[in-house]
């Protein structure tokens, strides 16, 4: 069917960095991969629109972030979770390192933490993550250095990066 | 290639089981069936409200059909970038071609009657697209989730719909969206009491807040909250309002007092038409 054109190789391609970005921000990797999952579920329902957008990775990630901290959708999920994943293998847990970053980042403001990831995870330059964020360049600069100082105090140890001229 | 220190998120992340993509496929195909069964369920409904109000027409003031509400279509307009809150607001398409004698009846759906319309918000709005729901992720509830704060759970909650209506386009684009539910019998009051309870309890960090600015001033009862969701955020207010087991959340950006007044006495005024209380 000609609607599907691209969408399983950008469903394989995109899910991992999707899900990590939603891990980062939230602090839960199974409620990360639940929104991932669903909103790749409603990109589907209207992929015909979304693969003609720039990035449609963003539009993805923006759902499962909004899904990921909608407290209507865990209700929902604590319904539906066992169905949706059965008896399905379960993924290794987290290691030490990524339980005390993520605690590490939850304890940032979210304009913060959402510009360390979007940076530091995605690897996007400051201008993108301006432009995916509607905020200046001038403000993410400054949420990136004052998100990786309390990083740093966190967990002893520091981001590299120079934004100065990102 | 990430940071060092987030390799290890990603490490962390290699092995999940995913589902496959047809298995993606199967869900969201069973979700548009779905989306358009109920919208076809609200258009049905509607249309009996609308032949309902033509029928008894002269007869005298109806209760619970709201005279001058009818159903609005949404335009088909598609954002031409990421827009993952734009409402599910089906068209309910009424149309007078086929006269019936049915009675009108208690209304259970939320039809688009229910809702503001655009003469009710100022001019140059428009309805948003319709094809995606934003499932709530900006009301009351969100906020609590969005501020790691215990919520009401919205225990009786029936059914429910959104609707958002757009003015502008980009960075200077502003919109009031819109959210209308149908709690069990009596428990619509219990909810808005229970975020009497709940927002005060609520003390977030890192600059978030929110906090009850307002009460009582439209409908049966009636909240405006706002909610910051950080440091140099705008707070945001949220206008709750209850006419009977309705309630309605409206997001109005930096709504004052005044503002939020006559918003919600708007909204109150509309649920008129699906609760026999007014």
């Amino acid at each position: 069917m000609a609607e599907e054109d691209g969408f399983e190789e950008f469903y394989r391609g995109t899910r991992q960095r999707v899900m990590t970005f939603l891990y980062a921000m939230s602090g839960d990797r199974n409620e990360a991969q639940d929104a991932a999952q669903e909103a790749y579920v409603r990109a589907w329902q209207r992929w015909s629109t979304i693969r003609g957008y720039d990035d449609p990775e963003a539009w993805v990630r923006t759902v499962g972030y909004r899904l990921c901290v909608s407290r209507w959708r865990k209700a929902r999920n604590a319904l539906t979770a066992h169905r949706r994943h059965g008896t399905g293998a379960e993924a290794e847990p987290p290691s030490e390192n990524t339980v005390a970053l993520v605690r590490a980042l939850r304890q940032l403001p979210a304009a913060d933490r959402e510009a360390i990831v979007m940076h530091h995870l995605l690897d996007l330059t400051v201008a993108d993550v301006a432009a995916h964020t509607g905020v200046p360049a001038n403000t993410i600069k400054t949420r990136l250095v004052r998100g990786r100082k309390t990083l740093a105090g966190l967990l002893g140890t520091d981001l590299t990066g120079d934004y100065t001229n990102a | 290639m990430p940071d060092p220190l987030f390799q290890t998120l990603f490490d962390d992340t290699e092995a999940v089981p995913w589902a496959p993509t047809g298995t993606v496929r199967d869900r969201a195909r069973t979700r548009t069936r779905r989306t358009r069964a109920a919208a076809l369920a609200a258009a049905t409904v509607a249309v009996v409200m609308v032949l309902g109000g033509v029928a008894l027409a002269g007869r005298g003031p109806q209760k619970h059909v709201q005279p001058g509400i009818s159903p609005t279509a949404a335009p088909s307009a598609t954002p031409s970038q990421p827009a993952p809150t734009t409402p599910a607001a089906p068209s309910t398409g009424a149309s007078s071609t086929s006269a019936s004698s049915q009675p009108a009846v208690e209304p259970t759906a939320i039809v688009d009657g229910l809702f503001l319309q655009l003469a009710d918000v100022g001019t140059g709005y428009k309805w948003a697209a319709t094809e995606d729901s934003g499932g709530g992720d900006w009301t009351v509830e969100y906020a609590f989730s969005a501020l790691q704060c215990t919520g009401s759970g919205m225990s009786g909650l029936g059914d429910h719909r959104e609707r958002t209506m757009v003015k502008g386009t980009g960075p200077n684009a502003s919109g009031v969206t819109q959210f209308v539910a149908r709690f069990r019998p009596g428990t619509a009051a219990r909810y808005l009491d229970e975020l009497r309870t709940k927002i005060p309890a609520c003390k977030p960090s890192n600059g978030m807040a929110i906090k009850i600015a307002d009460q009582r001033f439209a409908g049966q009862d009636a909240l405006r909250v706002e909610v910051t969701y950080g440091e140099g955020y705008t707070p945001v207010a949220l206008i709750v309002v209850r006419q009977g087991d309705l309630v309605s959340q409206i997001s109005a950006r930096a709504a004052d007092h005044d503002q939020a007044a006559a918003l919600a006495r708007k909204a109150a005024a509309r649920m008129c038409g699906g609760t026999p209380v007014c």
